[in-house]
């Protein structure tokens, strides 16, 4: 039989395997989709692969070649489908491996020694030395937060819905800083650093400033509740980040690029700890932080946040995985 | 014997043999930057698209609209590409568009966790003075951004399918065709040859195509005692006519030159 009989024989099946293709990727998500011709669209594409196989013994020519490469391309990205989300490993994710990697993970404490100690330096620097705030925030952010902390927190003083609006904004604003703190860390670790190292002294600052200024009692008022899951979270992304840059850094054997990908996913699930950690303090930061409740329960959201964040790195990272993985 | 043509197996800096579990081997097509840019304007538009219009709809609601507006806002940046990469099999709109699709390095798919993890990380790619993405993409040999190669993935292009049909070197026979001794016959090498030549001769000029062809042409035409004014392009055509198209077809036309049509009736 000559080349051009051959290809032409075939051509009708390569076609019907087009149209399968087209077919599959336009059907709806969760659909059950016709099995009989599921299964003559995985017959068929088994032939192609097979005329692919032989297609240089057969001496097709390069046209019908590049076709065939880009038809089994198509079939084999529509068979093997990406891999959607698996909701019920995040809950596994969440209180139980992310905990005990947090735990276990020097860059957590590097993290957390590095923005505490910036923090608190920088918050002793501007409360002995007035210029450090000014210089560091400047004088337009400082009278800013004096106004707007000058009286203490009501409901009278925002308008309706404002609550909402805050915490929209704090969620969009301080988790996507979070966010892109995490990203930096690709950078070798060094743009985790810099955000967080950025933040927390620009934030040292405003804190040192607050408290040597009139308006003090309501600052603190106001930041309690929030504190402790927001600069945990602040902590976590740079965390991530670090872990993400140091894989690159100390690549335990593996070529740097392996170590990459290997560590990535990991670092990943601790960044979106991170967000959830951000998101909560943003509805306390939106709706209890500016609230007339007492000072006495914005301290005790303070301590129980405290706690839990205790319970959840340390309690929950120090408990022996019940079931092993599949890996051991 | 897949390999006695070199050619075919050879792989350009732009494509990726990939074996699936069947044991398949075809190429993937690495997308370059121009295209995967493109794509990501489409893609830009349609979020600023997507965040005017809820942006209208809830500040009509009011200041209580504009926190829910806020936080959407912050699940579009963040999410869109890893989430319409996880439950779309890889492709956003905008990659839809360009025929794009990302996969993972081995040609695999990707699952929702490299989906989210290249999307999150693309600001540093883009990070304004360097962009170290697109320098990340010139060193590395499948075109990957630093967001790519956290999560070990690349980007390819599907482009779209043009159809098995190749030129046969036009089909409509010249006189060329009736040159060639009824017994000629190819062997395999020679098909190869022919047919990458006709498979390509149309991206040349008429002169760089004379230039080529000539160099296989003038043995043919010595050995078989042609005139010596014959096309070489046109013989090389003519012979892989021969050589792949069913005799009877070619016979059919071939026997009757087009200057005798009108002497029958």
């Amino acid at each position: 039989m000559k080349l051009a009989d051959l290809i032409e024989q075939r051509t009708d099946d390569w076609k019907a395997l087009e149209a399968d293709i087209h077919w599959v990727d336009t059907q709806r998500r969760g659909r059950k989709l016709d099995p009989q011709r599921l299964a003559d669209f995985a017959r068929r594409y088994r032939a192609v692969c097979s005329d692919l196989a032989q297609a240089t013994a057969r001496r097709f020519p390069p046209e019908t070649i590049r076709y065939l490469h880009q038809l089994v391309a198509a079939a084999h990205s529509q068979i093997y489908r990406a891999e959607t989300f698996h909701f019920r490993d995040w809950g596994r994710t969440l209180f139980v491996s992310v905990p005990r990697r947090i735990l276990r993970d020097p860059c957590t404490w590097i993290a957390m020694a590095g923005f505490w100690g910036l923090f608190l330096g920088s918050i002793l620097a501007a409360w002995m030395d007035p210029a450090f705030a000014t210089h560091m925030v400047g004088t337009g952010v400082l009278t800013n937060m004096e106004q707007m902390y000058s009286e203490p927190p009501s409901e009278q003083s925002r308008d309706f819905g404002a609550n909402d609006a805050m915490a929209g904004f704090y969620v969009f604003n301080n988790a996507g800083i979070g966010l892109r703190c995490f990203a930096g860390g690709l950078l070798l670790g060094v743009g985790s650093l810099c955000v967080m190292a950025f933040n927390a002294l620009m934030l040292g600052a405003i804190f040192g400033h607050m408290l040597n200024s009139e308006q003090s009692a309501n600052f603190i008022e106001f930041v309690t509740a929030h504190g402790p899951f927001e600069l945990t979270a602040v902590v976590l992304s740079t965390a991530a980040g670090l872990r993400l840059g140091w894989s690159m850094i100390d690549t335990q054997g593996l070529t740097r690029g392996a170590a990459l990908r290997k560590t990535a996913p990991q670092a990943l699930e601790i960044a979106l700890t991170a967000t959830v950690l951000f998101v909560l303090a943003a509805f306390i930061e939106g709706y209890l932080s500016p609230s007339e409740l007492p000072y006495s329960v914005k301290v005790s959201v303070a301590a129980i946040s405290t706690l839990l964040l205790i319970l959840y790195i340390v309690v929950l990272g120090l408990r022996p995985e019940g079931v092993p993985d599949h890996a051991s | 014997m897949p390999s006695t043509n070199p050619t075919f197996n050879v792989a350009t800096d732009t494509t990726l043999l990939v074996i699936t579990p069947e044991h398949v081997r075809f190429d993937f097509h690495i997308a370059g930057p121009f295209h995967r840019l493109a794509a990501f304007f489409v893609d830009l538009i349609v979020i600023l698209l997507i965040g005017f219009a809820t942006g209208l709809l809830l500040t009509w609601l009011g200041t209580s609209g504009i926190g829910i507006l806020l936080f959407l806002w912050f699940a579009l940046f963040w999410g869109y590409g890893g989430l319409f990469e996880a439950l779309n099999n890889g492709q956003t709109p905008g990659k839809r568009a360009f025929n794009l699709r990302v996969v993972s390095q081995a040609g695999l798919t990707i699952n929702a966790q490299q989906a989210m993890l290249r999307n999150i990380l693309r600001g540093v790619d883009l990070f304004p003075p360097l962009f170290p993405g697109l320098f990340a993409m010139f060193c590395t040999p499948q075109f990957q951004r630093l967001g790519d190669l956290a999560a070990g993935t690349m980007v390819v292009l599907e482009g779209r399918l043009r159809g098995p049909e190749t030129s046969w070197g036009r089909r409509e026979p010249t006189p060329v065709d009736a040159l060639i001794p009824p017994n000629f016959r190819a062997p395999p090498q020679l098909i190869d040859v022919l047919g990458n030549y006709v498979g390509r001769r149309l991206d040349f000029s008429v002169a760089r195509r004379l230039d080529l062809s000539n160099i296989l042409a003038q043995h043919f035409i010595k050995a078989w005692s042609l005139p010596r004014q014959t096309d070489p392009d046109q013989l090389l055509c003519a012979m892989y006519r021969r050589a792949v198209l069913p005799r009877q077809k070619e016979e059919a036309t071939s026997h009757q030159p087009e200057s005798w049509s009108f002497l029958t009736p």
